[in-house]
């Protein structure tokens, strides 16, 4: 029949062409296709037609070919094929209820993740063009080392806006707290100094009145007004419409309101209720306060011109920052540095990186645990597939395509993961909105230079998230449905036709391993990931916990104040009014001891440089040493519960009358002492009393831990207060009951003092440290609970594996006993199957989380990222749960009665 | 397919009536496009208008050449032929000439 066609190369193209083309079509009907084309095709070239013809014909082939297929696509088989797998899932309700929930849990989760993840990694500062903004840093070095960013000054500033071009407006911004007084209580409010180019730049507009204008830069004399934040005339003013115009005290000084700022922003910080124009320090501070150059304390942020670029900005800046030296004479203590500027991007310049990597660390945490779920329901799947093989081999055998076998089982797939994804959204929304906030400000929502990192308000499920949810849904469903459909098209439907279970326990295996046996190690292997980051971050918090502060934290109650410029001008001396504080607070009862100084992690942090040490006359100015001060009452290094190395602590007689004393702590001790002792040495300060002979040293004490517990300690000196005065000061009370009882007593007493001077963050000092270890906390908290659900899911899915198994395979045990195997031995047959996949799972597990860890770096204190312990554990637990999941079902295994499991057809 | 014949599903059927039995041939008196002809003659099939039935061998075999699938109308297809062409001559619609050509078999 085919010898006779003719040889030349047309009719060879044409044939090939015919070959494939019947690839194409189904299976059932590609034989016959192909032999009718055929002799189509010889008839076409026998009556010699023309090209016009061939073409013709090849591609009716083509359509022909392609026709079958596309029939099994119309919508109507679609939809019945869906409506199918609908009838199928109903018959198992509970079945469909654990798949959805499972999926609505991890698929909600992921997208809630997803959002915040979304907005702390791709999110953009809320403000137009963003892309133009960027902070403007002031760079200080000494000559070698890095320079690191500096405050700016006014006269630095003014010179900035007048020499660099390269930008279409710059701003400036400093934070300040002032105390605010209504109706004669004092209260403190997050203020924000702004120049009114900040309002220009940012795209902000007031919702009543107006923002800064002309007025509020560089006036003449102070400019005392004020606007407010929406937040702010809500809570405090009660939306008072007529806002506009009234007057508020802040820092005993009187500011007129002249606008209401729209909702939505409150600062680059997120956190401003006010905001006070620059010429207003004048009158807050001193008259002088905008002419020293050298007086740093606020930032600058500028919007690049549309024709500028970033790279123009830098280099503009850079030579003003160098410029600085010279035009702005500097004093002792900084003659010797080097001056640069430098331009950062504003979304960059926000980024707190613990916090994103935190984030994204509890995002991949919940990953794992969709991943996991989803191949226990694909395991499911493929167990309820094999029950049904008979059904799929008749339908087969009806002349079901295999395109269409696989499509129907898995649209039970993706029904569930589509209703499950439904869930999953809904469940996202609330978990956003219940527990967002909570979440980014555990993990951290602050950035550096006083910026905001994540706005918690700004988490939202968006269309981006919600295509994520979309996304995942499609994935999972094609995930955990196309294994076992993929299965059912392997059936071979004589054998089952014929109603063999006698072929049981065969199973298709590559390489020797099962589709659920490497279901089942995956999953171990995620699950031992999750845990071993759980426990390393259980170990950081365990860490920071025993770390030795060098005070006794329990029973002390803290909290920071400071007189104002106005205070000291009308009269108050810090020295005295500490002392009569002290005074008053050590009479309240309860209260066994009080005392002023650094509140560790509160403040307020000072820095001065050594001038000069008797123990390294080579150290001089010009090297920058630093070192933290803190002033301190009588006994205050007793009260703390401090270890005193060798001398004394500051005593009462340690006045303005007595000469110079400090005391050091054992780092700066070392250093500035490397040859011995430092006691009845000394040390100069750049300090009027303090530069001439310089102070004596009268003790060495353990140091402190003032900044996050864990860190390099700083180098010490502790001064008494009543030689080197200072407005701002720290309070710590050691109480003999909680201390948060005593907050009460404690601000009455202080109002009673000093009626405008505000307490603020008054906590106690355990809460203190609660606040600054909450980020590793909370994420312990959440990596051990979706470890756990891990777990769960990993015990849940080998214990229906082995279950199965022994379904299965219970005429084969049948035998086993019948053949005289001991029902122990039995036993270990069924539990080694199971745990041998678990083994596999734990063993590239270990190596998966030494790698993925490593993400962790950042966040892990006291351990290295790699911890053999914490992976021994976990893999002995997984181990254990493994062998207890598998049990159960093994001695059902154990108990088969041979005569009833061989009857059994 | 719709419950009614649309024009080229009726040429078509025509076709076969008038003994112009297999693929090419029926393209080349309708004039349609060989892929419009096949799928329609599959759809005819699948729903018992026509029915398709493979030369038989030795007639190939003798013309040396490959074995032809015929198609003929069955008695549900000449229904709905009929009823088809009433419906068009109601509507005044006329069927392309090149079908009323009166043919006999052609091999």
């Amino acid at each position: 029949m085919t010898g006779r066609w003719p040889a030349d190369r047309t009719t060879r193209w044409c044939r090939r062409f015919l070959r494939w083309a019947a690839v194409l079509a189904p299976a059932d009907v590609r034989a016959q296709r192909r032999m009718e084309w055929e002799a189509e095709l010889w008839q076409l070239r026998a009556t010699g037609a023309r090209a016009a013809a061939h073409v013709a014909f090849l591609s009716g082939v083509l359509w022909d070919a392609l026709w079958a297929r596309k029939e099994e696509w119309s919508v109507d088989s679609v939809t019945h094929d869906v409506r199918y797998a609908w009838r199928t899932l109903r018959r198992s309700p509970g079945f469909m209820a654990a798949a959805v929930v499972t999926l609505a849990l991890s698929i909600g989760a992921s997208t809630a993740l997803f959002s915040m993840v979304e907005t702390a990694v791709f999110g953009d500062p809320p403000y137009p063009d963003p892309d133009r903004l960027v902070v403007v840093d002031m760079l200080f070095g000494a000559s070698d080392a890095e320079m690191a960013p500096s405050q700016w000054s006014w006269p630095r500033y003014v010179a900035l806006r007048e020499d660099v071009t390269a930008f279409e407006d710059v701003a400036g911004y400093g934070s300040r707290t002032m105390t605010l007084t209504e109706s004669g209580a004092p209260s403190i409010v997050s203020a924000e100094v702004a120049t009114p180019s900040l309002f220009r730049v940012l795209g902000v507009s007031a919702q009543r009145g107006r923002v800064f204008g002309p007025g509020e830069d560089d006036a003449g004399s102070a400019v005392q007004v004020a606007l407010v934040s929406d937040a702010f005339w809500r809570t405090r003013m009660g939306s008072d419409p007529g806002a506009v115009g009234d007057v508020i005290t802040l820092d005993r000084l009187r500011f007129e309101v002249v606008g209401v700022v729209e909702p939505g922003y409150a600062g680059l910080s997120g956190s401003v209720d006010v905001w006070i124009p620059f010429p207003a320090l004048r009158a807050l501070e001193s008259p002088g306060a905008l002419e020293d150059a050298w007086n740093q304390y606020f930032r600058v942020i500028g919007r690049l011109s549309p024709d500028a670029t970033r790279e123009r900005a830098r280099s503009e800046v850079a030579a003003f920052g160098a410029s600085v030296m010279e035009r702005f004479p500097p004093p002792a203590a900084a003659r010797q540095l080097e001056s640069s500027g430098d331009v950062v991007p504003l979304g960059e310049a926000r980024v707190n990186a613990a916090a994103r990597t935190s984030m994204v660390a509890t995002f991949a945490a919940v990953v794992l645990v969709l991943l996991i779920a989803t191949a226990n329901l694909a395991g499911l799947m493929l167990a309820r597939g094999l029950g049904r093989r008979r059904e799929a081999a008749v339908r087969a055998a009806l002349g079901a395509s295999r395109a269409r076998l696989v499509r129907q089982r898995l649209g039970e797939s993706i029904v569930l993961a589509f209703i499950g994804g439904a869930g999953g959204v809904a469940v996202a929304r609330i978990g956003v909105g219940v527990l967002g906030a909570w979440l980014a400000d555990s993990l951290g929502t602050g950035g550096s230079r006083g910026l905001q990192f994540v706005d918690p308000g700004a988490f939202a499920v968006d269309w981006r998230v919600f295509l994520f949810a979309l996304a995942v849904t499609a994935g999972v469903g094609l995930a955990f449905g196309l294994l076992p459909a993929l299965h059912v098209a392997r059936t071979d439907a004589s054998e089952w036709l014929r109603g063999g279970r006698a072929t049981t326990g065969v199973r298709r295996r590559v390489l020797g391993i099962g589709g659920r046996d490497a279901l089942l190690a995956g999953q171990v292997v995620l699950a031992v990931v999750l845990l071993s980051a759980a426990s390393l971050m259980m170990r950081t918090v365990v860490n920071l916990q025993r770390v030795d502060l060098g005070f006794d934290p329990d029973h002390l109650l803290t909290a920071v104040y400071s007189l104002s410029p106005a205070d000291e001008q009308a009269g108050v001396r810090p020295a005295v009014f500490h002392d009569a504080v002290l005074e008053r607070l050590s009479a309240l009862p309860g209260i066994t001891a009080a005392s002023i100084g650094e509140v560790p992690m509160g403040g307020p942090v000072k820095r001065t440089i050594v001038m000069e040490s008797e123990g390294r006359p080579d150290i001089t100015l010009e090297d920058h040493f630093w070192i933290r001060t803190v002033r301190v009452a009588p006994g205050h290094l007793e009260m703390m519960g401090a270890s005193l190395i060798e001398g004394r602590d500051i005593a009462p007689g340690d006045d303005e009358n007595a000469g110079k004393v400090v005391v050091l702590g054992r780092a700066a001790a070392g250093e500035l002492f490397p040859d011995g002792s430092p006691l009845g040495r000394h040390v100069k300060l750049p300090w009027p009393g303090y530069d001439g002979i310089g102070a004596t040293v009268v003790g060495v004490v353990e140091d402190l831990a003032l900044d996050r517990p864990g860190q390099p300690p700083d180098r010490l000196v502790v001064l008494p207060m009543r030689q080197a005065p200072a407005p701002e000061t720290g309070l710590l009370i050691r109480v003999t009951v909680d201390p948060g009882g005593l907050i009460p007593a404690v601000r009455s007493a202080m109002a009673e003092i000093a009626p405008n001077v505000a307490l603020t963050s008054v906590m106690s000092m355990r809460d203190r440290l609660a606040t600054t270890n909450a980020r590793p906390r909370v994420l312990t908290l959440l990596l051990g609970f979706f470890g756990s659900v891990a777990l769960l899911l990993v015990a849940i899915g080998l214990y229906g594996s082995i279950a199965q198994l022994v379904a299965e395979r219970t005429r084969e045990l049948g035998l086993r006993s019948a053949l005289g195997a001991g029902r122990l031995s039995i036993a270990a047959l069924v539990v080694r199957q199971g745990v041998g996949a678990t083994v596999a799972g734990v063993v590239l597990g270990v190596g998966a989380s030494a790698w993925a860890t490593t993400m962790l770096e950042g966040l892990v204190y006291g351990t290295r990222t790699v911890d053999p312990m914490g992976l021994a554990a976990v893999s002995g637990i997984l181990l254990c749960v493994a062998v207890g999941a598998a049990w159960l079902p093994a001695r059902r295994g154990m108990r088969v009665d041979p005569v009833v499991a061989l009857k059994v057809e | 397919m719709a419950r009614t014949l649309g024009i080229t599903t009726v040429m078509i059927l025509t076709a076969i009536e008038r003994r112009h039995r297999y693929g090419l041939d029926i393209v080349h008196r309708t004039a349609l496009f060989p892929g419009t002809v096949y799928t329609t003659l599959r759809r005819l099939e699948n729903r018992g208008l026509v029915k398709g039935q493979w030369e038989d061998a030795d007639v190939a075999e003798a013309e040396r050449r490959p074995r032809r699938r015929y198609y003929a109308l069955t008695r549900d297809g000449a229904k709905a032929l009929e009823s088809a062409r009433h419906r068009f001559d109601e509507l005044g619609v006329e069927l392309p000439s090149g079908l009323s050509v009166a043919g006999g078999d052609e091999p």
